[in-house]
């Protein structure tokens, strides 16, 4: 086991090593430089010679990338070429933010689709069922702009009840985390349901009914213990998708996290911002990958990992 | 000089800043008014929308409108715009500079107790540090090119301050230090590369602005975080939380000459990207000044509290269509001329820009050089025929393949279509779209060897003088100049007025200079963008300059009590 | 001679009950998807939007890029608002026009044929690469299947949209961003992201399925490499591929809606529903309708894919549960 987690970590760095180098090249297959910014007030082309030459992104890419990665294992990762300030700084002020905006999805996600998958397998094939389906359905379905769109046009802009620009107050925060939560949640409500119908036919749960358990009992103490497996290996590599996945959300309401830099950063070839982003994210979905896998197999002895 | 439309978001700000006019029913501005204040809210707040998280408020590196904005407000230039003309006029200093009589020494004396907001008093050692950042090429400023005037900056700031000699560096460095004096703490001397009348203009902008070597030295490349970002304006940056907001403190160290301070206790900036959403925002209360785009103007109209709360500004922008003046057919004269007149600028307007002034010449109308005389390039088909008819054989074969290259959006290509139309209706030619995304145009029409056979641009000024209009852009040796076209004439006119010291001569000079340009027709001169903003009624003398900076009042705008 | 006829005849037979094994799951399958009421509904809807999509430009009443009128008719509701008071309505225009005066009736009918194309194309590419990669590394193991697996490791290190994104941002305006309005670049990145995991898919059922005895039994007899995988592997691993594609159909609708929602997906003023819900956005507060519209019409085929795959699912492996 030790030896497979050590194995899986060290794979990390030759993935990233290839997540950098891909990023790194597509970043500079783009034509135009961070500085030709404004099509209205263009600078002088010794400007943006000048300024290239001081950032050294008039070097040959290969070069560029080494020193990239010479700085990126000290631990630097640069200035933001249209910020002008540290990227760290920079990602450090949105992450925060983003993993709030992620985590507080999360929680509304777990809190209605545990219940609702749980009911849904009790009443197997009843309307709750099926209506739990369909809204599970629709959940999974619909993209997050859309349902963002139509509950600001409801909650914001017709009834004014809830504030739709900004982040702070739980006012703020309450629409972006609903909206953000549906997909997983719609998606746990299914792998609850599914793993729940599984659980409540095992042997273990028929012998429990039978010693004269009462229902509540059996559900409780033997099923649900029993259904929350898979349920709890999915959990991080929903909460990565949440950190990773939060970007039109976070444009669409104004929210300060890194999601919305993300893009404006390949936008403007901010090259040091493109690739921090990416390498963090990257290593966020790693992680959680490989933290399923190690979960699964401490929580259900039957799985060997090799 | 505009708000930047960062390219995946339909940023509005562009749009509502550099909108422009139709609607009859607007309250007419009349231009800035400064007066009142007995009704002011002495803790009023004002809430703005900045549109994005500005890049950099560092005065020597910004670039933008929004940034600049910022800048404005915590720092104070030795002289600022006036108002209504835009005449330079004192603001740090104490009076009009003293001139030497070649031009080429300009001397400024500050007004006294000058003071910083932490207390510090502002001397001339202070300006002095701002401008050896603008021209250090360490800074690594996008317009430090603006301080190329004084002496020695242009060959120190062309240096690599990592690869080349360090003792070539420090030389460069001291030749350019001693080109400022400062003889004591009131007095700063520029020497001056040529006589330039407008350099006064320039030390009205941001370039120079007294930023403090020992807070820039304390907070490094951070800076610009409050804690660091002290400066002599009549607001101190309080508080700005990043991709969120900018919260700015009245400075209870300033004054004004004429011992004005400042009316309100509070300015927020919020950073809202989506038009859509800061407008909600507005008629939420959440904002108290909107940028209205074209697509707002319907339901604004027929809102009778909205419609009430418009605010016409000045023009400031002159957008065009470029002709590439190498590249066939557009190397002929009258291929020009025939399609800068065969477009119906005003239909242009009512149909398609909605906010905005039809125009013939390159300057807008209300800023210095602006000539309504000049209308040579007026729409006119018949003209503009006949200019065709004369064109070589050459260029009639060519004009089968013209392709007209501009920054991809919807609205750009709506606008396009409207030209293509109009050509094809007026002159029987059919041209090509081909959009591209902004970033990639940016960098097409900055090189010579790239520059499209025509393109769609805009130029916006940065201070109120001839010389940024014509020489900046025209003039055959500017690097910002896209059309590749070369005018003897016109490059003798400018050059001659950029030194003129007489203020007469000198807008004549210019005057005929611009009609060249539109005469010869390297470029198709479209309209001139306006400002069309929402106001709260309780926020009294906002104004927006032709530049699009909100600064010039900072002591007399206000909010009454909202009650 | 008598062995090769033995051989023939053999194989014959093998064949024989292979082929009419499948014809009855087939069946089956047939069979239990067409009374998935819901699976029904979904292939209804996506043949109304196909048939809107093929024959948009018989349909279509106006060019969906042409300006109609410019001030006059912008912004125009769709007629239904007239008796509740909408004030700007124009028989004309059935569903109103955007804040550009096209109409959006029109606008629709040729976005449905960008979201049918991005369904259909990238989805088959994706099939073909990763089935034959799938198939072979699963089969064949050794360096390929090692190579597979370091690919897949880094192309399931990006989170998938981002990937997609930054292939898509980055590239445009190359000449490959250039090509067919930029449809082809988000074939390419879709494909790019999204083969692996249908390759690991059937790497996984192949290599399950070829110690089986019919496998070796084929393998036995000689039948080359390739003929196995085609003949007798392939067959064999449809069922998930099948239920694996369904779900990339709409997938791909819902990549290509967001980046055009994001504005980098196909150029403008192509008209997709992503990019008009993009547009509309900018008015969304005072008119509702040039979003609402193209967001129903997303939604609606969205919903419909997936009860198709749903159905699908169900259908082809009766014992999953989800």
């Amino acid at each position: 086991m030790l030896r497979y987690v050590i194995r899986r970590l060290l794979l990390i760095i030759p993935t990233m090593f290839f997540v950098a180098l891909i990023t790194f090249t597509l970043a500079h297959a783009a034509p135009g430089s961070p500085f030709d910014k404004n099509a209205n007030r263009t600078l002088p082309q010794e400007t943006i010679d000048r300024l290239n030459r001081y950032y050294g992104i008039d070097q040959p890419i290969p070069i560029q990338f080494v020193d990239y990665l010479g700085n990126l294992i000290r631990g630097d990762l640069g200035l933001s070429l249209t910020r002008q300030r540290p990227v760290a700084d920079i990602i450090g002020q949105g992450i925060g933010t983003t993993a709030q905006l992620g985590i507080g999805a999360l929680v509304i996600a777990l809190s209605f689709s545990i219940p609702l998958g749980i009911i849904s397998a009790l009443k197997q094939n009843t309307p709750i069922d099926y209506l739990s389906l369909l809204i599970a359905t629709i959940g999974t379905t619909i993209p997050g702009f859309v349902t963002a769109i139509f509950l600001i046009y409801i909650f914001g802009v017709s009834l004014h009840l809830l504030p739709f620009v900004g982040w702070g107050s739980w006012q703020h925060m309450v629409m972006p985390m609903f909206v953000l939560a549906l997909g997983p949640g719609a998606f746990l409500t299914q792998i609850t349901r599914a793993s729940m119908l599984e659980a409540i036919r095992q042997d273990y749960v028929r012998t429990a009914r039978s010693k004269g358990l009462r229902e509540r009992a059996v559900i409780v103490g033997h099923a649900l213990k029993n259904a929350l497996i898979p349920v709890a290996t999915i959990v991080g590599p929903a909460t990565a998708g949440l950190i990773t996945g939060s970007f039109i959300i976070e444009s669409l309401f104004n929210v300060p996290g890194m999601g919305r830099l993300y893009i404006i950063s390949i936008n403007a070839r901010d090259y040091p911002m493109i690739m921090s982003t990416t390498l963090l994210y990257a290593f966020i979905i790693m992680i959680a990958n490989i933290t399923v896998d190690i979960v699964y197999g401490v929580l259900d002895p039957r799985i060997k990992v090799a | 000089m505009t708000s930047r439309r960062s390219g995946i978001w339909p940023l509005l700000a562009l749009f509502t800043l550099v909108g422009l006019v139709v609607s009859a029913c607007t309250q007419q501005g009349g231009g800035p008014t400064t007066g009142g204040g007995a009704d002011a809210d002495p803790n009023g707040e004002l809430i703005t929308n900045m549109g994005s998280e500005p890049d950099t408020i560092d005065p020597q590196v910004e670039s933008f409108v929004s940034e600049i904005g910022v800048t404005m407000k915590v720092f104070e230039a030795l002289m600022t715009p006036d108002i209504k003309s835009g005449k330079a006029v004192p603001a740090a200093a104490k009076d009009q500079p003293k001139i030497s009589s070649d031009g080429k020494t300009y001397t400024y004396t500050l007004r006294d107790g000058l003071k910083y907001s932490d207390g510090q008093p502002v001397t001339s050692k202070n300006f002095k540090y701002g401008w050896q950042r603008l021209c250090d090429p360490a800074t690594a400023g996008d317009y430090a090119f603006t301080g190329y005037i004084v002496v020695g900056c242009e060959a120190w700031n062309t240096m690599d301050p990592k690869k080349d000699d360090p003792a070539k560096l420090a030389a460069a460095k001291t030749t350019f230090l001693n080109s400022i004096e400062t003889p004591d703490d009131k007095t700063i001397t520029f020497h001056l590369t040529d006589a330039a009348p407008y350099f006064n203009s320039i030390a009205s902008t941001w370039v120079g602005l007294p930023t403090r070597e020992d807070m820039v030295t304390k907070g490094g490349d951070k800076w610009t975080e409050p804690a660091t970002f002290i400066g002599n304006g009549p607001f101190a940056l309080s508080e700005w939380k990043h991709n969120e907001k900018m919260t700015f403190t009245r400075n209870s160290n300033f004054k004004t000459a004429d011992g004005k301070t400042p009316k309100v206790a509070k300015i927020t900036q919020v950073m809202i990207n989506e038009g859509a959403v800061a407008f909600a925002a507005y008629r939420n209360n959440e904002l108290d000044v909107y940028g209205v785009a074209a697509e707002d103007l319907r339901s604004i109209q027929s809102d009778a509290d909205l419609s009430k709360q418009v605010v016409d500004g000045p023009q400031g922008c002159s957008f065009y269509i470029g002709f590439n003046v190498k590249k066939a057919p557009f190397d002929d004269k009258n291929v020009r001329v025939a399609f800068s007149k065969s477009f119906d600028r005003d239909a242009y307007i009512n149909d398609v820009q909605k906010i905005g002034k039809p125009s013939t010449s390159f300057i807008s109308e209300g800023l210095p050089g602006f000539d309504g005389s000049d209308t040579f390039q007026k729409f006119d088909v018949t003209a503009a025929k006949a200019a065709l008819g004369q064109a070589s054989s050459a260029a009639q074969a060519a004009l089968s393949s013209i392709k007209i290259t501009y920054s991809a959006s919807t609205r750009a290509t709506t606008r396009l279509q409207w030209f293509q139309d109009q050509w094809k209706k007026n002159l029987n030619v059919n041209i090509t779209l081909d959009p591209v995304d902004s970033t990639t145009y940016t960098a097409l029409v900055k090189k010579p060897e790239t520059t499209p056979q025509a393109f769609y641009l805009g130029w916006c000024p940065d201070y109120y003088d001839q010389q940024d209009w014509l020489s900046t852009v025209f003039k055959s040796n500017s690097s910002v100049t896209h059309v590749g076209w070369k005018n003897d004439q016109f490059d003798k006119l400018v050059t001659d007025a950029d030194k003129e010291p007489d203020t007469k001569k000198r807008d004549d000079l210019y005057k005929q200079a611009s009609q060249i340009l539109s005469q010869d027709a390297p470029v198709a001169f479209i309209y001139y963008g306006t400002t069309k903003i929402l106001l709260k009624p309780w926020v009294k003398n906002f104004y927006i300059t032709a530049l699009g900076f909100e600064e010039a009042n900072f002591t007399d705008v206000y909010v009454t009590k909202k009650s | 001679m008598a062995t090769a006829v033995t051989t023939q005849q053999r194989r014959a037979a093998e064949l024989t009950v292979i082929a009419r094994q499948q014809r009855s799951l087939w069946r089956d399958a047939l069979h239990r998807l067409l009374r998935n009421r819901a699976a029904i509904v979904g292939m209804v809807v996506i043949a109304f939007f196909a048939f809107v999509a093929i024959f948009a430009s018989v349909l279509a009443p106006y060019d969906p890029n042409g300006l109609n009128g410019g001030v006059k008719n912008q912004l125009l509701e769709p007629i239904w608002t007239k008796p509740f008071g909408g004030q700007y309505t124009n028989p004309a225009f059935l569903l109103g026009t955007d804040e550009l005066s096209r109409d959006i009736l029109s606008r629709l009918m040729y976005g449905a044929r960008v979201s049918m194309i991005v369904g259909v194309v990238p989805v088959s590419v994706i099939f073909v690469i990763g089935a034959s990669i799938g198939m072979v590394s699963g089969y064949l193991g050794g360096w390929v299947d090692n190579l597979l697996m370091r690919v897949t490791d880094v192309v399931y290190a990006f989170p998938d949209l981002l990937f997609v994104i930054i292939i898509v941002a980055t590239l445009r305006n190359t000449d490959l961003g250039n090509l067919m309005d930029g449809l082809v670049l988000i074939f390419v990145a879709l494909a790019v992201v999204n083969w692996v995991g249908l390759a690991r898919l059937i790497r996984g059922q192949v290599m399950s399925l070829k110690h089986r005895e019919f496998i070796e039994a084929a393998r036995c007899i000689g039948v080359p490499p390739t003929r196995i995988m085609l003949k007798h592997l392939f067959p064999n691993v449809l069922a998930p591929v099948i239920v694996s594609l369904a779900f990339a159909i709409p997938g791909a609708m819902l990549t290509e809606a967001t980046l055009s929602f994001l504005g980098i997906g196909v150029r403008p003023p192509t008209s997709t529903w992503g990019f008009e819900i993009n547009e509309g956005f900018v008015v969304f507060s005072t008119t509702p309708w040039p979003v609402l519209l193209p967001a129903l019409c997303i939604s609606a085929i969205l919903l419909s894919c997936t009860f198709v795959g749903n159905g699908l699912r169900d259908a082809l492996d009766p014992r999953s549960k989800i």
